[in-house]
Parts: structure tokens; C-alpha cells; sequence
């Protein structure tokens, strides 16, 4: 029994990964039961699963587990928010869907993203990073189609599954050159298998592994996907399959630089400026392009390809504890905005019929707290003080600053590119608002469900508290130390 | 003394006086707060002109320099003086132009706030306590541009100003993020900070822009001339004296860093001189007698900008000093001329007015003449004259510009004046007039003792300034001097026969580049673009993601071989 | 940088050998194209039925299942050849895998997946 104890003691700190499959399988077992099927059970075993795992994710013990997933500082931190976001999206659901008969199948794509977000953001090899991104990816190409009369989700679901293919194969490719030149696929063996200057060989390849990771973070031109998906899946599907696989590419993008291109064997400047330059690109065509948009769907889908850049920026300016640090403050405060902006626009979205510019006219009189939530959603996203999104945006400004002339550039594009976002979310507000609408009648009779309101109210709170928790960054810092 | 450097809370009794007060002179007791303010100043400058310093530790724990600073120095002193007697003479004014208006309690109070906040400005002893200040003063000029709420335009010039305050606002705000700990302090700032290689000059060009978008200089100058849409005291007051001279006040504060991006300065010599020219210009073409006066604000900015280009900051303080008395003079005769003419403010209709308004007619000449420069007898002549020493002496060609302007201010300057004050040709309405009582006319008589006396305050100014440039010699009665205010009276002379001979209706053709529209064409234009690039096309897609890879190894490859 | 421009010089050789012989041949050979040269397949027999045709959406599920299932069979593989070396810890880790597996054969089982109507 040595064996097994060992076995076990090996891979105890993936108990919150395990959590989570266990509790896929449950929900797979509860809706065999007829009665439980079109009752909300499985979602509250699926919510159930992910607060055990939250709560063992939180265990400040740091460990490596046979060279293929390491829980370090980052993944400490973004491991349990994983699972906590993923419990909202399913408490959400028991809110939104209370019609729908599929519970089950529904809670199941979504725990699937989370247990991919999970081991992605854990991962110390490319061969688990790879495999999280595909679960991520196969639980992605369901949700986004989910609704199987809708031409439109049927197309968003066809392009998600071509381009994430091809981004996977990709990424794959680089992959097996990386194998074949350094004999490595943990992160560790990688940045230790040369020790002078790594070969330009080797960086590219690396460059295109990063691709699979550039794919769930939207960066330009690896985002084309991401606004038809946005308009063509249910809103709270989106808040899944956009914030959570983000929060796990954002990590593993920062154990990836500081442990493969560690500053010895390339100098900083150089793929630091490379990113830097995919950063830039992807706020200037996202902003640009948000303008011209008619779906506040689709907005935020260009929004959060540009708050998808601002991240490589914040890894980009150099692998201290403080750039990671703003990086990931960026990526929670994102995570809540986007999560409760998207939740609103779910609640606009059934009672109007649709996300377009144009049918929101009178969203206030209908649904007038939903509306506000919504507006203070769109006020983080833009960075206004003192809301989250401008303190993450101050600290991503400080460490990109503080870098080489091509981090300074797009630290300017990002400002540019804040004040041309602003306008697009003004769009959203200005058709929410102040539009002239037709009198509709107050949503008095249908009530809002209690979940939905739990989750908007928790994201209203973290937006506000993670603004005002003024000593957030140095805390997050610390736990990285 | 310590009580001095709190000065911006002055006005708050007078605010809430005038807020929750039921007297029927509302206003009335706002009139303490600038009075005290001047006062504060002026005990300062009485005194032995140590700076006194107040520090409350730990306010704002996120910020690098968390402290409260407060700093009351000569430069400080000397601008407490400017802000407060340029109100106090704009209350008085404002008591009897706004005794008809509904929103008076409100005007009077949005005032309050402005000055308080001004005041708090001038007091930073840190650039964090300064952009408090600095963002509220864009408030209270967006408040108060948008007074006029019914009016149809007011809301939009108000937005346009929050614009460009908001550029000013962020690139400050990007500055204090760069400086080191430990050095947003102002007082170190005036010392010249250490900062790392390159740094300097970045943190100039922020500090540059920021003071630009205040000041309108440059391609930020959009907003001020919309800002006329506000009440004419306010006009006065924030958009010609105050308010956007805060940028050459934060460029006066931070020279001996920006003297560290010498590069910089060069810029700003020439960013200056071309508005200052510009303006002028632009100034010709307008046919609205307020807006023709805010060009001319932004063209007398660009000298102070220029002055600070040429390395000589007390130059620049000086002229501010004497423009704020002067151009403030000038508004609040447009006022009155206005006022008396039911709110008309097209040149054309209100020609004539000599024989109506004689008062305002001698007050407005001795604006005009200060404006231009007249030499010795007016304050213009002397703190002109000295930014184009400095500037001969340095960089010529900036320099140059500006003498030219010299001319354009005198006949633009005279255009207006005649325009308003000249011959009639007998054709025009006749007015119905609605006279200026005493009180408004008397409020303006300090400010016009100020556009003829103050010149005389340089040596005294510059002791009091102990930066000041030692060799500062004041040439208004040197033969420099005496050319540049030739220079401009012959302008001033050229708009008098052309007005004569054009029988009023002379206005060159309005050649301004309206830039803000284009760039909102431009930026509309990419976004179709882009957006015609996410037309659904999965092959597209798939070629541009490749592109893009194919892109990055390339400029790994470039980077690294 | 050097060591790679052999490998630069190598696809620039063979991207323009093709690009150049179908230059020369679109420019010298006739041109005249009838219903049956411009199909995809010149020589043989044309293609029996047109392939854009509807096909039961159920064929893809099954398909879908047997490459799951097939690739997770896989898996058993290398665990029986390391069988020993593994032990009772290796006994574990399969029983855990069997076992997410069986859920997921239980669940498209009972869901009806397997069944052809």
C-alpha cells in the first residue's frame, strides 16, 4: 500500500483539478436520473465541486508535480479564482436558464473549461499546456454553439473549431521543434538546455507554441473568432469561454517567460519588443474597430481583445514580481467587469431579444439596476477611477513605462487606445440610457431571478473592491516573492 | 504664517454664505475669498519670503509620495496675488452683470469653487496635491462653460474642454507614475530631479503636453475659443487670466527640469512661437468679438511658452502677470459692450458704440494699447519686450516669429478695437442700449491701473523671485524696446486705415485647420476598415493569423540576429 | 543568422522552381478549356455523386465517440507495458482514468448516443 500512499501524497496538491473532474463526472451521473434532469441539480453539484476546489486551491503549499504542472505563486493566486468564476458562471445559469432542460450537459462544458483554465495555469510542460488548452478548446466549440437552431451560433461554432484547429496545429508545430532541438518539454529543461545565448531556432519555435496561448488570450491576429463567437453564443456561455481560459493563458504566460526566456539567454529587449509590438497591434485594431460595431456583444468581444493585449504588455515589461503582478491584478479586475458586463447584457438580452445597439433603446425603464450595474461594468472596463480597472491600468502603465522605447510606445497605445474604447462603451451606455425608446413596461412582473442577482451584485462588489483595496498590488506581489 | 499656505479654504465661507444664504444679494459675501487670497499673498510678499511649508503625511497610501504637501513660495505668492485680485475685481463686475440672472446663487458658487481649487493649484507643494487642482479647475471650467444651460452649444464646448483637459489631466498623471520616488515634490523639481538616462526628456514632453492642453497651445488649442460660449466674466477670468495660465505656471515650476531635455525646450520655444502666429491669424477671421479675444489669449500664451522655450521662466511669469490684468480688462469690456447690446456678440452689429459707451471706450484703449505694447506707458510693452531678449539671444528664428506677431497682435488688436469703438459708417441699427451702471465700471478701473502700472513690478518681482535671471534689465525704454512697441503700434495704426477703408467689414478668410473633426473622420474611416476586415471570411482569417506568425518570427529574427 | 541561409536559400530555390515552371507553362501551353479539363480529376472516372450532399448529423456523433473512446483506449497500452515497474500506484492511476471513462461511456450510452433510429 506504500505504493498508492505514494501515489496519493505525489499528487495532492492537484486535489482541486481532481475536485473538479469528479464533480464533471457527478454531474454527468446526476442527469442520467430523469427526475434530477430537468431540475437545476447538476449545476448546484457543479457549483458545489468548484467551491471544495477553490477552498483546496487556497492552500498556500507550493509544490512540482513530476515536471508537469507546478503550483507556484501565479497559480497559487489564479487557481482558486478559476474556480471561484467558474461557480459564478454556473450560479448564473440557474439564474438564466431556469427554462432550459439541459442543465446537466451545460454545467458540464462549463466545469470543463474551468478543470482546463485550471491545469493550464499550473502547467510546467507543453505537452499539459497543449492538453489544457484543447480541453478548454473542445468545452469552448459546445457552448459557443449551443443554441442548435441559430444559424449564427452554428457559424461562430464552425470558425471557433477551424481556427482554434489551426491554432492548435500551430502551436503543436512549434512544439515538436522545441522537443527536437532542446530534447525538453518541461519549461525548466528549456531554459536550462543552453547556457549562453539560446539559438534563434529555438525562439521561434517557442514563438509559435506561444500561439496556442496568443488564440485564448485574443491576441490580434489570432482573435478573428472572437466577435462572431461573442455574438452568436448566449451571453453567459461567453462570460465562460471568454474571462476564465484568459485568466489561465495570462498565467502561464508569465511562468513561460520568466522560466524558458529567462534574461540570460535572451535579452529582455528583444522578446519583450516583440510582444510589445503584438500588444500594441492588438489595441490599436481592437479599439479601432470596436467603433464601427452595431452589437454590444461584439464590443465586448473587441474590448476584451484589447484588455487581451494590455496583458502581454504586462508580461512583456520585463519578469519581476511586480510586472506579474500587475498582469494578474489586470486580469481580475478584467474578470470581474467582464463576467458581470456580460451577465447584465444575458438579462438585457432575454428580455429585448437581442444585444444589437439598436433593440437596447429603454433598457433603463425595463430594467433600470441591471442597466447601472451594466454602465458600472463598462465604466472598469474603461478604466475609469476609482473602479479596478484603472488601478489595473495604472500598474500596467508604471511597468511598462519603466521599460525599453518599444514597451514606452505601447504603453502610449494603450492609453490612446483607453480613450477610443471609452466611446465604444459610451455607445452601449448612450443606447442603454439616453436612446428614445418605446415605452416599454417595467420588467415588474418577471422577477429577477436570485442567483443572477447574488452573481452581478458579487461582480459589482469585486469591481469596487479590488478599485479601492488600495494595497492589492504589493499584497499580490508578495504572495509571487 | 503657517495659516497662509492654506489659503484655498478661503473662499469656503463665502461659499456656503452664498449657498445657503437667503440674502437677496447673493454673491455678495463670496467676495471674502479673493479678497483674503490676495491678501495672503500680499503678506507673504511683505514678509521676510520664507517659504512656508505644510505636510500631512500619508494621505493617498497607494501613490509613491503619499504625503499632503502644501508650499507657499514667492512664485506661489505672487500668482495668490494675480488669482485673487483678478476675481475680486470679476466678482464685483459679475454682481452687477449677472443681477438679472436666474442661476446667479450657482454662477456665484460654481466661482467659489474655481477659485478654491485654482488656489489649491498654486499652493501643490507636490504633483499629485497639483493635479487635484489641476483636474478641478477643468471642472469648474466645464461647469461654468455649460452655466448657460438652456443655450443650445454650451453643453458641447463645455464637452471640449473636458476633451482636452482630459489629454492634460492623463499626461500629467503618466508623469507622476514616472518620476522616482521620492521626487514628485516640487520643491525638488525646482532643483532638478535625478532621474536615469532618457527620462528627463520624457517626463518634460509629458509635463509639455499636459501644460499645452491647459493652455491651448498647439494642436490642443481647439477648445478655448468654443469656451466663449460661457458667461463673459468667466471668459475673463478662467479663459483668459486664471485658469489657462496654469499651464505656464507648471511650466515655470518645473523649468530647471525641463531645462535637464534641453531638446524639449527647443520644441517648446518653437511650439510656442508658431500658436503665438497662428493665432494671431487666426484671430483676423473671426467674426465674433469674444472669440477674436480668445485667439488672442492663445497667441499671448504662446509667448510665455515660448519665454520658457528660451530658458527664461521669469520672462514668462512676468508677462503672465501683466497679460491677466490686461486681457481680463479686455473681456470685461467685451462684457459690458455685450451687456449693453442685449447679448449681440457679432462684430458687424455692434459697431459704434464710442458715443454710447465712452467709459468703456477709454477702459478698452488702454487694454488695446497694453495688448499691443505701447512703450513706457503700459504693461504689455515691458514683459514682451523681455521674452523677445531672451528669445534673440537664444534661439533666433523661434524669436523672429514672434516679432512678427508683434504686428499681427497690433492689427488684429486693432481690428477688434475699431471694429467695436471706430467710425460708423452711419447704416448700422441703432441700439436700444442697456447701460453699464457704476459698480461694473469701477471693477474694472484696478485692472486698467494694473495694464498701465504693472510693468514697473518687474524689479521688484524678480527680488522676490530669487531665481529670477540676475542680469535682468527691464528694456522697455531701450532702443529694442522702443522698436518692438513701434512695431506693434504700426499694426495697431494699419487696422485703423484699414477700418476706415473697408468701412468695418474687413475679416480675412478663416484658414484655422479644424483638426479635432478630421481626426474623428480619420479614425471613423479606419474603423469601417478594419471592421471590412472581419467580414466572416474563414479563409481571410486563416491567411492573416498565418501572416501574423510568419510577422513575429520575422521580427524575432530581426531582433535577435 | 548565417547558419540558417542555406535553409532561406533552399525554400527560396523551391518556392520558385514551381512558381517558375507554371509561369512558363500557362504562358506556352494552348488554351482550351472545355467542361471536362476543368474538372478537379482529368483522367478516370468522373465522381459518382455530388459530395455536398446532407448526411445524417448522427454519423458524426458516432464518429466523434469511436475516436474518443479509440484514442482512450489507447491509453491501456503503455500502462500494461509498464505494468510492473508501476504497481499498486499504477493500478490506481488507470482505475481513476477507467473510471472517468466509464462516466462518459454510461452517460452517451443511457443519453441514447449509441443507438441508430
Amino acid at each position: 500500500m506504500s505504493f498508492a500512499n505514494n501515489a496519493v501524497s505525489e499528487l495532492a496538491p492537484l486535489a482541486p483539478e481532481a475536485c473538479v473532474a469528479v464533480g464533471i463526472c457527478a454531474v454527468l451521473c446526476a442527469d442520467l436520473v430523469p427526475a434530477l434532469r430537468t431540475r437545476t441539480a447538476g449545476l448546484w453539484l457543479g457549483v458545489l465541486a468548484c467551491a471544495i476546489a477553490a477552498v483546496l486551491a487556497l492552500s498556500p503549499a507550493r509544490a512540482i508535480v513530476a515536471q508537469m504542472l507546478v503550483i507556484d505563486g501565479v497559480a497559487g493566486l489564479v487557481r482558486p479564482v478559476i474556480a471561484l468564476v467558474t461557480a459564478f458562471v454556473l450560479i448564473a445559469g440557474a439564474g438564466e436558464r431556469r427554462s432550459a432542460n439541459d442543465h446537466g450537459a451545460w454545467a458540464t462544458c462549463v466545469l470543463g473549461i474551468g478543470l482546463g483554465a485550471m491545469l493550464v495555469a499550473a502547467a510546467a510542460n507543453l505537452i499539459v499546456l497543449w492538453l489544457g488548452l484543447e480541453l478548454i478548446s473542445l468545452a469552448s466549440y459546445a457552448l459557443a454553439s449551443w443554441r442548435a437552431r441559430d444559424r449564427r451560433a452554428a457559424e461562430a461554432g464552425m470558425k471557433f473549431v477551424l481556427f482554434g484547429g489551426a491554432a492548435s496545429g500551430v502551436m503543436l508545430f512549434g512544439i515538436s521543434h522545441v522537443f527536437g532541438l532542446t530534447g525538453h518539454l518541461d519549461f525548466t529543461g528549456i531554459g536550462a538546455a543552453f547556457a549562453q545565448q539560446m539559438p534563434i531556432a529555438v525562439l521561434a519555435s517557442l514563438l509559435m507554441a506561444f500561439v496556442g496561448v496568443a488564440y485564448k488570450l485574443t491576441i490580434v491576429p489570432f482573435h478573428f473568432y472572437a466577435p462572431d463567437v461573442y455574438q452568436g453564443a448566449p451571453a453567459l456561455s461567453v462570460a465562460a469561454v471568454g474571462a476564465v481560459p484568459k485568466l489561465a493563458a495570462g498565467a502561464v504566460l508569465l511562468r513561460g517567460l520568466a522560466t524558458m526566456l529567462p534574461p540570460s539567454l535572451v535579452p529582455p529587449a528583444s522578446v519583450g519588443a516583440v510582444l510589445a509590438v503584438a500588444a500594441m497591434v492588438s489595441l490599436g485594431v481592437a479599439s479601432l474597430t470596436a467603433l464601427a460595431q452595431r452589437d454590444a456583444k461584439r464590443i465586448v468581444a473587441f474590448s476584451g481583445i484589447g484588455h487581451g493585449g494590455t496583458v502581454l504588455l504586462a508580461a512583456a515589461s520585463g519578469g519581476g514580481t511586480a510586472a506579474a503582478a500587475s498582469a494578474i491584478f489586470y486580469l481580475l479586475a478584467y474578470a470581474a467587469a467582464n463576467v458581470g458586463a456580460l451577465l447584465c447584457l444575458s438579462v438585457l438580452e432575454r428580455d429585448l431579444g437581442s444585444c444589437e445597439l439598436a433593440k437596447l433603446a429603454g433598457a433603463i425603464r425595463r430594467r433600470p439596476w441591471v442597466t447601472v450595474l451594466l454602465c458600472l461594468f463598462l465604466f472598469s472596463l474603461a478604466g475609469v477611477p476609482p473602479l479596478a480597472g484603472f488601478t489595473a491600468k495604472w500598474a500596467v502603465l508604471q511597468q511598462a513605462l519603466g521599460g525599453g522605447p518599444m514597451l514606452v510606445a505601447a504603453a502610449f497605445a494603450l492609453l490612446a487606445s483607453t480613450a477610443i474604447f471609452a466611446w465604444s462603451y459610451l455607445l452601449i451606455i448612450r443606447a442603454a440610457v439616453l436612446a428614445p425608446a418605446p415605452l416599454l413596461p417595467r420588467a415588474s412582473g418577471v422577477r429577477m431571478p436570485l442567483p443572477t442577482a447574488f452573481v452581478l451584485l458579487c461582480c459589482a462588489a469585486g469591481t469596487i473592491g479590488l478599485g479601492l483595496w488600495l494595497d492589492a498590488l504589493p499584497a499580490i506581489a508578495q504572495v509571487f516573492s | 504664517m503657517n495659516l497662509l499656505a492654506w489659503a484655498f479654504l478661503f473662499p469656503l465661507p463665502g461659499l456656503l454664505l452664498t449657498a445657503f444664504g437667503r440674502s437677496r444679494h447673493a454673491g455678495v459675501a463670496s467676495l471674502l475669498g479673493p479678497i483674503a487670497i490676495a491678501i495672503a499673498g500680499l503678506i507673504f510678499m511683505l514678509s521676510d519670503h520664507t517659504p512656508i511649508l505644510v505636510q500631512i503625511d500619508g494621505w493617498l497610501p497607494v501613490l509613491p509620495d503619499s504625503a499632503f504637501l502644501l508650499r507657499l513660495d514667492g512664485l506661489a505668492a505672487v500668482m495668490l496675488v494675480v488669482v485673487g485680485g483678478v476675481s475680486a475685481c470679476v466678482y464685483v463686475y459679475s454682481l452687477s452683470y449677472m443681477a438679472g440672472d436666474r442661476g446667479r446663487r450657482r454662477f456665484f458658487c460654481l466661482l467659489d469653487f474655481f477659485v478654491t481649487v485654482m488656489t489649491l493649484l498654486v499652493l501643490a507643494g507636490n504633483l499629485v496635491v497639483l493635479l487635484a487642482g489641476w483636474a478641478g479647475v477643468g471642472l469648474a471650467s466645464f461647469l461654468l462653460i455649460s452655466f448657460w444651460r438652456e443655450k443650445s452649444h454650451t453643453l458641447g464646448a463645455g464637452l471640449q474642454a473636458i476633451a482636452a483637459n482630459a489629454i492634460g489631466d492623463a499626461a500629467l498623471l503618466l508623469a507622476i507614475v514616472m518620476l522616482p520616488k521620492g521626487s514628485s515634490d516640487l520643491t525638488l523639481l525646482q532643483n532638478g530631479v535625478p532621474l536615469v538616462s532618457g527620462g528627463a526628456s520624457t517626463l518634460a514632453t509629458l509635463i509639455v503636453i499636459a501644460a499645452s492642453a491647459k493652455s491651448a497651445q498647439g494642436i490642443l488649442y481647439f477648445w478655448l475659443p468654443s469656451a466663449m460660449a460661457g458667461p463673459t466674466p468667466v471668459s475673463a477670468l478662467i479663459h483668459a487670466a486664471t485658469m489657462v495660465a496654469a499651464g505656464v505656471y507648471l511650466l515655470v515650476r518645473t523649468s530647471p527640469m525641463l531645462a535637464l531635455a534641453p531638446e524639449v525646450l527647443h520644441a517648446l520655444a518653437w511650439l510656442g512661437a508658431i500658436t503665438a502666429l497662428l493665432s494671431g491669424l487666426a484671430s483676423l477671421s473671426q467674426q465674433n468679438y469674444k472669440r477674436g479675444l480668445a485667439y488672442s489669449t492663445c497667441s499671448q500664451l504662446g509667448y510665455m511658452f515660448a519665454a520658457i522655450g528660451f530658458g527664461a521662466p521669469f520672462a514668462a511669469l512676468f508677462h503672465l502677470v501683466t497679460h491677466a490684468a490686461f486681457k481680463a480688462l479686455l473681456f470685461l469690456c467685451a462684457g459690458a459692450v455685450i451687456h449693453a447690446a442685449h447679448g449681440e456678440e457679432e462684430l458687424p452689429k455692434l459697431a459704434g458704440m464710442r458715443k454710447q459707451l465712452p467709459q468703456i471706450c477709454v477702459l478698452a484703449l488702454i487694454g488695446s494699447l497694453a495688448l499691443c505694447g505701447l512703450p513706457v506707458l503700459t504693461a504689455g510693452a515691458f514683459s514682451k519686450d523681455l521674452i523677445i531678449e531672451a528669445g534673440l539671444s537664444s534661439s533666433t528664428l523661434p524669436a523672429s516669429l514672434l516679432v512678427l506677431s508683434v504686428f499681427l497682435t497690433g492689427l488684429y488688436t486693432g481690428r477688434l478695437y475699431f471694429g467695436v469703438f471706430g467710425a460708423t459708417t452711419g447704416d448700422e441699427p441703432q441700439h436700444d442700449l442697456h447701460a453699464p451702471d457704476q459698480l461694473m465700471v469701477r471693477s474694472m478701473w484696478p485692472l486698467a491701473a494694473g495694464a498701465i502700472l504693472l510693468g514697473w513690478a518687474g524689479m521688484p518681482l524678480a527680488r522676490l523671485l530669487q531665481n529670477a535671471p540676475k542680469d535682468l534689465a527691464i528694456h522697455a525704454v531701450s532702443m529694442n524696446g522702443l522698436l518692438i512697441g513701434a512695431l506693434g503700434m504700426t499694426g495697431f495704426g494699419a487696422a485703423f486705415i484699414w477700418q476706415r477703408a473697408t468701412k468695418g467689414r474687413a475679416r480675412l478668410a478663416s484658414f484655422g485647420i479644424d483638426w479635432v473633426p478630421g481626426a474623428a473622420a480619420a479614425s471613423r474611416h479606419l474603423a469601417l476598415a478594419f471592421a471590412a476586415l472581419h467580414n466572416g471570411r474563414l479563409g481571410l482569417y486563416l491567411f492573416t493569423a498565418v501572416l501574423g506568425v510568419a510577422l513575429i518570427l520575422l521580427m524575432a529574427f530581426g531582433r535577435m540576429g | 543568422m548565417s547558419e540558417y541561409l542555406s535553409l532561406v536559400l533552399y525554400l527560396l530555390v523551391v518556392l520558385a522552381i514551381p512558381v517558375g515552371i507554371s509561369c512558363i507553362a500557362g504562358r506556352l501551353a494552348p488554351h482550351k478549356p472545355n467542361v471536362n479539363k476543368g474538372k478537379p480529376y482529368e483522367c478516370g472516372v468522373s465522381e459518382p455523386f455530388a459530395n455536398q450532399t446532407r448526411w445524417p448529423v448522427r454519423f458524426a456523433l458516432v464518429a466523434m465517440l469511436f475516436l474518443i473512446f479509440d484514442v482512450e483506449a489507447l491509453f491501456f497500452y503503455p500502462w500494461a507495458v509498464a505494468l510492473r515497474e508501476l504497481g499498486v500506484a499504477g493500478l490506481f492511476y488507470i482505475a481513476s482514468f477507467f473510471a472517468v471513462l466509464g462516466t462518459g461511456y454510461l452517460y452517451a450510452r443511457n443519453r441514447g448516443a449509441l443507438q441508430w433510429k
